[in-house]
């Protein structure tokens, strides 16, 4: 199935719960992608700045929700750097 | 043991488990699933009777990501979700649980005990039907699993085991004795010592062969650092009787310095019990502090559905030559035995899950 035949389904769906149910494994997949690539990008020395501008957030919002989140080892590796 | 250390002793099992889980996919919340693979893991009877259902850790991680890879197609996201690393939970931090999941544990202690049992009953009763729709998926049903728990949780063997759990489970030092399958550690005068019982989601063949290997101890150990085998050691089990030389850890997981104090950095580990398969136990002193408590660690395998049952023994034991304690070292004592519990209880609950991590994390 390709995504266009599978955004059929999704819209053609019945059962709205199902679609409903669907998006909180959406939101979490979001979640570890988001995660990971704002790990990817402090261990390659990508500045807080820049992830935040990518993201389309502020320099503060992005700080704030992932200064503990990440592997403080990426941190302490740049902390030294 | 009081109902609240018993349903804070399964609260802080339950929540390590869980976080850990979220930690190998990148989350740093965890939600109804992780509490699920918890449960898969807890040495509690509801564990238990997940796994002689056939809800083992491996088999619940599948069917989480098959749920997750449905729902995503369901939505015309062809995307797998991304594969699991290892457990980065004490490497990264700003964990929490998830509204619905904290829900579930808070009326897990308001309706029931606060055991396992009653989070696994809340858990397959909360509105979302997770739990038991992988129930489903893994062959079995949310019916079967209350019907076998209540069975379970009728055989007083559970439950004794189960009155181990908590931090105010045993008095030190009269813990041993009272404990049947205490794996060999005999209490000697003065010793602090405290039991406790673990799962582990491996084999005792495999569970044998991270323990037996000398050199793997910093891999469970929250201590030891570094080992330095002697040449004749290296590449061999070692025997009963072997010592070797080992370092006191320096960096924490999260790479943070660890203060240790200069007479506390080199360590010397003794091999003092060894029953192939079934017990093992370590002495660790301190040879640049001779006056300092030995540390004992004694472990006990035994095969359980989906994996090994582990007791394990942990105690400090003052050297021999120690004089007797004066009336003010014995007063300090009771005033400090709340406290000294506690710090017993974490060590045997940070062995458990150290010792499981290794599989975990694989």
């Amino acid at each position: 199935m390709n995504i266009v035949e599978a955004s059929q389904d999704a819209v053609n769906a019945t059962d709205p719960r199902v679609g409903l149910r669907a998006v909180v494994s959406l939101r979490s997949l979001a979640d570890a992608l988001e995660m990971r690539h704002v790990e990817a990008a402090l261990a390659s020395g990508m500045s807080w700045q820049t992830i935040a501008d990518a993201l389309g957030v502020s320099r503060q919002a992005v700080h704030k929700k992932y200064a503990k989140r990440v592997d403080q080892r990426h941190l302490r590796v740049r902390g030294r750097a | 043991m009081s109902r609240v250390t018993r349903s804070a002793a399964t609260s802080y099992a339950l929540s390590l488990a869980a976080m850990e889980e979220a930690s190998r996919v990148g989350l740093r919340q965890a939600d109804l699933e992780h509490l699920f693979l918890a449960l898969s893991i807890s040495e509690e009877p509801a564990g238990q009777v997940l796994r002689a259902e056939g809800v083992t850790l491996r088999a619940a991680r599948e069917a989480i990501a098959e749920h997750h890879t449905e729902h995503l197609r369901a939505l015309g996201v062809d995307h797998e979700p991304p594969a699991p690393g290892p457990i980065v939970f004490h490497q990264t931090g700003g964990y929490e649980w998830s509204e619905r999941a904290q829900r579930v544990i808070t009326l897990a202690n308001k309706h029931g005990s606060g055991d396992a049992g009653a989070v696994l009953r809340e858990l397959l009763a909360e509105p979302s039907g997770l739990a038991a729709e992988l129930l489903a998926r893994l062959g079995t049903s949310a019916a079967a699993v209350t019907e076998r728990l209540e069975v379970a949780e009728r055989i007083p063997t559970f439950g004794s085991r189960r009155a181990q759990a908590g931090p105010g489970a045993e008095r030190p030092g009269v813990a041993a004795e009272r404990e049947v399958t205490s794996p060999g550690a005999s209490p000697a005068r003065n010793q602090l010592m405290r039991t406790g019982t673990a799962f582990v989601p491996a084999p005792v063949a495999e569970l044998w062969e991270l323990l037996i290997a000398a050199e793997r101890m910093p891999e469970w150990d929250v201590i030891v650092g570094e080992v330095e085998l002697p040449a004749e050691l290296r590449g061999l089990h070692p025997k009963l009787g072997d010592a070797w030389a080992a370092t006191a850890r320096s960096e924490a997981p999260d790479g943070k310095p660890m203060r240790v104090r200069p007479e506390r950095r080199s360590l010397l580990v003794e091999l003092t019990q060894l029953d192939e398969h079934s017990r093992i136990e370590w002495r660790m002193s301190f040879p640049d502090e001779p006056s300092a408590n030995t540390r004992v660690i004694a472990l006990s395998l035994a095969p359980a559905a989906g994996g090994t049952q582990l007791g394990i023994t942990f105690g400090w034991q003052p050297p021999a030559d120690r004089p007797a304690a004066g009336p003010l070292r014995r007063a300090q004592r009771v005033l400090l035995r709340p406290a000294l519990r506690f710090v017993l209880w974490l060590q045997v609950a940070q062995l458990g899950s150290g010792i499981s991590r290794v599989f975990r994390s694989a």
